[in-house]
């Protein structure tokens, strides 16, 4: 069995690049007397290779569409998390709308319940009007001549 | 630290500039799909994961505070949310979706003159290198790729991963290793 070469661990940075210049040099001269790690050097090379050798990869068309929306998301649930913080510190505030709403609840009532007696009263003189009306039209005399001549050219 | 033009569009996005941010997700949106995608290689997770990414990005707006360069920063949430998932029990009773077509985002290499044989022996090749990367512990698979792939100095590796410099070392080397023997019938006897 070969015993690997006490330089054989410089070979990893070597490729990438990791050691300084001094020891670059070093490796790049063993590397011309080491056959060991000649052949351990090509290995990392052709592992490489193979590595590098792969395959393309494609974004699914629904990537970006589902990506944003769970974005909106997140900054709806901000918004509603900002809301809830800003009612807890000022949860005075918070009951303004509420009773606001209140009393508007209770203005609208008041105010529909008067109107509901003036529309009644605004009926009766309504109706007293057109009962008015009614006795003036049957007192015309214009419509009775014209129902006791049975003529209409006339008019 | 770097002062990188993504450290600026970051910064952008902090002070409320929404378009900053839609740069940098069109900038990095393949790189950390196609990151996570090799860390699994599942489409369905590895977008699942990206989504993760990107919107811990985003949630990170405000309060951003460039300490790294900006893709070491964003390569450390993907790795570590790659990590979290790979803890997750869910995964392993997933259906192995490396010999079948389906759940793969994987696309063949366009036509390079390979005949049908040598496309097919192509093929099964980059499966075999999948398969091998996957039976990679989760540290030692996130240095590789994080070094093979995305070009991430030992330092910066060890910055995302937690760890220093010396332990990056031992960790692509262990990788680089276990993938040999993992994929042994390309090597021959004597590796």
């Amino acid at each position: 069995m070969n015993r690997p070469c006490p330089h054989s661990d410089l070979l990893n940075p070597y490729m990438d690049g990791e050691l300084p210049e001094e020891k670059r040099r070093f490796v790049e001269d063993h590397l011309e007397s080491c056959l060991a790690c000649a052949d351990e050097f090509q290995n990392l090379r052709k592992l490489r290779d193979l590595l590098m050798d792969c395959e393309e990869v494609s974004v699914s068309p629904d990537f970006d569409r589902l990506f944003w929306k769970k974005v909106d998301a997140f900054e709806e649930k901000k918004l509603k998390n900002a809301f809830r913080r800003w009612l807890g510190k000022n949860w005075r505030l918070g009951f303004a709308p509420v009773f606001a709403t209140a009393v508007l609840l209770i203005g609208t009532t008041f105010v529909k319940d008067t109107r509901t007696m003036m529309g009644r009263e605004t009926m009766f003189f309504d109706q007293m009007e057109l009962f008015q009306d009614f006795d003036v039209v049957n007192n015309l005399d214009l419509l009775e001549d014209v129902s006791g001549d049975g003529d209409l050219e006339g008019l | 630290m770097g002062t990188d033009s993504d450290i600026e569009l970051m910064i952008r996005f902090a002070k409320g500039d929404e378009s900053a941010f839609r740069m940098l997700y069109m900038a990095y949106r393949n790189k950390i799909i196609t990151y996570c995608y090799r860390f699994f290689y599942d489409q369905g997770v590895a977008e699942e994961i990206s989504q993760e990414v990107f919107l811990k990005v985003y949630k990170a707006g405000s309060g951003y505070r460039p300490t790294a360069r900006f893709s070491t920063w964003i390569f450390t949430i993907a790795t570590h949310a790659c990590l979290n998932e790979l803890r997750r029990e869910k995964y392993r009773h997933r259906v192995d979706s490396i010999d079948s077509e389906e759940g793969s985002a994987a696309r063949d290499i366009p036509d390079r003159g390979e005949s049908a044989h040598e496309r097919m022996e192509s093929r099964e090749r980059r499966k075999r290198v999948g398969a091998a990367l996957r039976s990679l512990p989760g540290n030692q698979r996130a240095a590789l790729l994080l070094r093979e792939y995305q070009g991430f100095s030992y330092k910066e590796i060890g910055e995302q991963l937690n760890m220093s410099e010396a332990a990056v070392k031992s960790l692509i080397f262990r990788g680089r290793e276990n993938l040999k023997i993992a994929l042994y019938s390309e090597f021959g006897e004597d590796s």
